[in-house]
């Protein structure tokens, strides 16, 4: 048996799992981030990776009913929805500041979708809190890896529903 | 030889100590034994114990046998009622030693019934999303009446048999014992109602399109069909829980398919009675096409299909299959139907590759689904032994992919104005490739897919990588701006991201499909490119096919295990392969390998530190020692910068005499000293042991490629420390350099550290371009 493509998976995922079932569940719930502070333009240079079939199908219901995420679409639209979501679901704040991240940009590989985001910091907080709940509306399963990476100081943290919060000591002094 | 020299052993003595640890100031516990954990270690405990049914060589033992098991079939398709009835006759034949007192019938519709255990088998919880469909099937409608209805079980005179149903299997219990070597023949009537494989995500049933009020029927599992008896399992009766596929018995079939007579049908094994069933128009095509060998040649083109679709005739037709020597039988029906095949010359045999699908398929179904049926064909077979059977079909089915002999239901359909994007056509090509392709694993290497998921997907999933890289050269067209046929999977780099995962989640291979996470990277994925890294770096292609080939061509039409799989890729090639299997298909260990450190050294006139300690505690001077040559590395004490001038020859003169006096005038001239001595250290932060695969680039810019076999990992499965002697200085070190490992983090990958641009930079530097 093959695996099906996963334009079809939101539709099996429901479904398949307690019928009988020719399909697989498509893979296990997670996305995966990079986040690597680079010191010298004092900024986050993060990288996201989330299957096309999931986030295609959350845009979908929250926008446009029949939007197709694929290489060759109307790139601003599928960008604009993208920073929207990234905006509501990739939250980095400290005590004092919410901060921006800037959305610049996706590619399309194999099954995933990977976003590259930037956050510009103007002055540096000691704490970072970020709260990451990429496609928690997706699946109740979703699972959410970030790997933290500054020089050689290396990090991962999982998030969950019921932990989706964790925070990064900048500059540990 | 019994009698060394004293120095000799002083000389060893010193070698073999250096670099040990000295003994502790302080007394410490002593640590106690261990097992042999070694990554070498023989299999001997996880293999079973060859014998004379299967044996150590990988290949089937002289008592190797296997059942036989023919059926009779009369099945009648009721599109109104989406029922379907059966009678069949089943000649059952042991060909096993023993004598057997019952009989176990696979049931896999049963999992359909309403209640069903395998309903129950998750533990996830409330869904936060569900399709209206789900929920209204869970909670509003009545559930479907699924199953099985088996009417009678009767013996050759018609009295009827004792049988236990328990979930998916029926036991059969015989009046006597069938004998080794004796045949029994019985018979079942059944009937059940057909689901709608869309709704159910099932592999087999059919779909319903509200537009023109017709299905197209893609049924399997349809009947009762007999459990493998074999040497491994006794009774291979491992309930269907739904994850874990099928095992099955050869034989032969003769089946009468009854369906309306306006549809289209084909299926597993030769039509025997194409005058009955098709018009004249079409039996005319239908002979053409026997012997068209450069396009596919259009049986019912897509006006007579839609024409086809609009009535709905109450009259039969019985269509008439013959199939020798196969595991099972699929067919598809509809009105629905386009179809299309031509002949594919396979070795000296004919064969017919063809296509089944409704108008919904096209255009692409017409133009790539016929051919990728004949590439496959042609690929697997140069690459096993040449195709059997006389045909291989492609019907089209929305959202599946699913594999029976001779036929299979493959997805990928355009949107309604026909247009499709890359992804869909790839999607459709590679499904199609990977479903004709499980013709050879498992319907013809018949493995257990109820207990071993890789054994057909993994081996499938491999050929279908080769498979659809070869279709990318045959039709450049189809891949049209890319330089490669788009593989999802087989690329090393592409496991990367599930085997560097949360270790919670990964299963060894060797598990049952039933009980492993992400079952498509642990039973595809994973398998395949373990078998491609295998072919292409371990053994390399030529021992790798030699010994593919021995085993497909070994167990075809036979009934192999993994160790037969396992032993057969050794016996044939002469590479031990335990620490590969172990590593790859028993733990979940992935590859990590890198460079630690680069240390240079020099030839030196005095021995250093270390071995001047030594020489005092034996009460030595230098003259005890036979002539030696000393080095000291850079970084230590004993370093002088002197020896870092000229040639080597001039700091040792024990060498410098030794040369002179043993080469002739001819041989001095051309004699080349290395003037640089490296000593790098690697650092295997993974489990797997690998070879490693070392590019070292010197400050001529030229460069050299050298691979240490994986047995260098033997004595230490942390870090191993490699000489590299050169006469030009080494600027650059690259531990897999093109990535055929899946080591799954490259950062330690260079020397000098060198971060690789991530994609993120990558990304940024695209779009500044």
């Amino acid at each position: 048996m093959r695996i099906l493509g996963k334009r079809f998976s939101l539709f099996f995922i429901v479904v398949c799992t307690v019928l009988l079932s020719a399909f697989i569940p498509h893979k296990f719930y997670v996305t995966t981030t990079s986040l690597r502070f680079v010191e010298s333009n004092n900024s986050f240079q993060i990288t996201s990776r989330l299957f096309i079939e999931d986030i295609e199908s959350i845009l979908v219901q929250s926008s446009i009913p029949d939007l197709k995420l694929a290489p060759d679409n109307d790139e601003s639209v599928v960008d604009s929805l993208l920073t929207n979501y990234f905006e509501d679901n990739l939250i980095f704040t400290s005590v004092e500041n919410e901060f921006k991240i800037n959305f610049l940009g996706k590619e399309y590989k194999d099954d995933m979708m990977v976003c590259y985001l930037e956050l510009k910091f103007d002055k540096l907080d000691e704490n970072i809190n970020i709260q990451n709940t990429l496609l928690f509306d997706f699946s109740e399963e979703q699972k959410n890896i970030i790997h933290y990476r500054n020089g050689n100081q290396r990090k991962s943290f999982l998030f969950t529903h019921t932990q989706p919060r964790f925070k990064i000591k900048l500059n540990p002094l | 030889m019994n009698i060394i020299h004293s120095h000799l052993i002083f000389l060893a003595t010193l070698f073999f100590t250096s670099g040990l640890s000295a003994q502790p100031d302080s007394v410490v516990a002593k640590e106690g034994g261990h097992t042999n954990n070694n990554k070498f270690k023989q299999l001997y405990q996880e293999f079973f114990t060859p014998n004379s049914y299967r044996t150590a060589s990988g290949a089937p033992g002289v008592d190797y046998y296997q059942q036989q098991v023919d059926y009779t079939m009369d099945i009648e398709l009721d599109d109104k009622n989406k029922r379907l009835y059966g009678e069949e006759k089943i000649t059952y034949t042991n060909n096993s030693p023993d004598a057997l007192s019952y009989l176990w019938v696979q049931l896999e519709q049963n999992i359909r019934k309403k209640d069903a255990i395998a309903h129950e088998k998750d533990g996830n919880g409330a869904k936060p999303l569900m399709m209206v469909e789900e929920f209204v099937s869970d909670y509003l409608k009545d559930p479907f009446e699924g199953g099985f209805n088996i009417q009678s079980v009767k013996d050759a005179n018609n009295r009827p048999l004792k049988h236990l149903i328990n979930a998916t299997m029926m036991r059969i219990d015989l009046p006597t014992p069938i004998k080794s070597g004796d045949q029994y023949t019985f018979s079942i009537k059944w009937w059940y109602n057909i689901n709608n494989h869309v709704e159910n995500r099932a592999r087999s049933g059919f779909e319903y399109f509200t537009e023109d009020g017709n299905r197209a029927y893609v049924i399997a599992q349809f009947f009762p069909r007999l459990a493998v008896y074999n040497d491994v399992e006794g009774w291979q009766n491992y309930q269907f829980w739904g994850n874990g596929e099928f095992a099955l018995n050869f034989g032969d079939y003769e089946v009468n398919l009854t369906v309306p007579a306006d549809h289209i049908v084909d299926a597993t094994g030769v039509l025997q009675n194409p005058k009955d069933v098709l018009s004249k128009q079409e039996l005319n095509r239908y002979k053409k096409a026997q012997n068209t060998f450069d396009k596919p040649v259009i049986i019912v083109n897509q006006a007579e299909a839609e024409e086809r679709e609009a009535g709905f005739s109450e009259k039969k037709k019985t269509w008439k299959f013959i199939a020798e020597n196969v595991r099972d039988f699929g067919f598809a029906s509809s009105r629905k139907f386009i179809w299309d095949m031509m002949a594919v010359k396979i070795g000296s045999q004919k064969v017919m590759a063809i296509s089944l699908y409704p108008k919904e398929g096209n255009p692409l179904w017409e133009e790539y689904s016929t051919i990728a049926v004949a590439q496959t064909l042609k690929t697997y077979s140069k690459f096993t032994f040449d195709y059997p059977y006389p045909k291989a079909i492609s019907v089209h089915a929305k959202n599946q992919g699913m594999e029976y002999p001779m036929i299979c239901w493959n997805y990928g359909r355009p949107e309604k104005d026909g247009t499709y994007s890359d992804r869909v056509k790839f999607g459709m090509i590679s499904v199609i490739i990977h479903e004709v392709g499980h013709n050879f694993f498992p319907m013809i290497v018949n493995s257990d897919e109820r207990q071993w998921g890789w054994m057909d997907e993994g081996l499938d999933t491999f050929m279908q990588y080769l498979t659809e890289q070869e279709f990318g050269k045959k039709f450049p067209n189809s891949i049209m701006g890319l330089d490669n046929y788009p593989s999802r999977r087989g690329a090393p780099s592409k496991i990367v991201n599930y085997m560097g995962g949360d270790q919670s989640f990964i299963s060894p291979i060797m598990s049952n499909p039933e009980n492993v996470y992400q079952l498509g990277s642990n039973a595809y994925a994973k398998p395949a490119t373990a078998l491609n890294i295998l072919r292409e770096t371990v053994m390399g292609k030529e021992l790798f096919d030699y010994a593919f080939k021995t085993y497909a061509q070994r167990w075809m039409f036979k009934h192999p295990s993994p160790e037969d799989f396992f032993r057969t890729m050794e016996d044939a090639s002469a590479v031990d392969l335990d620490w590969f299997w172990r590593g790859w298909f028993y733990s979940t260990d992935y590859v990590d390998i890198g460079v630690q450190s680069v240390k240079k050294f020099f030839i030196s006139k005095e021995p250093n530190a270390e071995i001047k300690g030594k020489l005092a505690a034996y009460n030595m001077t230098l003259d005890d020692l036979p002539p030696a040559v000393f080095t000291v590395m850079e970084d230590s004490e004993d370093f002088n910068p002197e020896y870092a001038e000229g040639s080597p020859m001039n700091h040792s003169k024990v060498l410098d005499t030794y040369v002179k006096d043993n080469f002739t005038e001819e041989q001095l001239k051309g004699l080349k000293v290395p003037k640089y001595f490296y000593e790098i250290e690697f650092e295997k932060p993974g489990g797997l042991v690998m070879p490693i695969i070392v590019e070292y680039t010197f400050a001529d810019g030229t460069s050299e490629r050298i691979t240490y076999p994986v047995q260098v990992w033997r004595k230490n499965d942390k870090v191993v420390r490699k000489v590299m002697a050169s006469d030009k200085e080494i600027t650059n070190i690259l531990v897999d350099p093109d990535l055929e490992t899946a080591d799954i983090d490259i950062s330690n990958n260079s020397w000098p550290k060198k971060e690789a641009d991530s994609d993120f930079e990558n990304f940024i530097k695209k779009t500044e371009n």
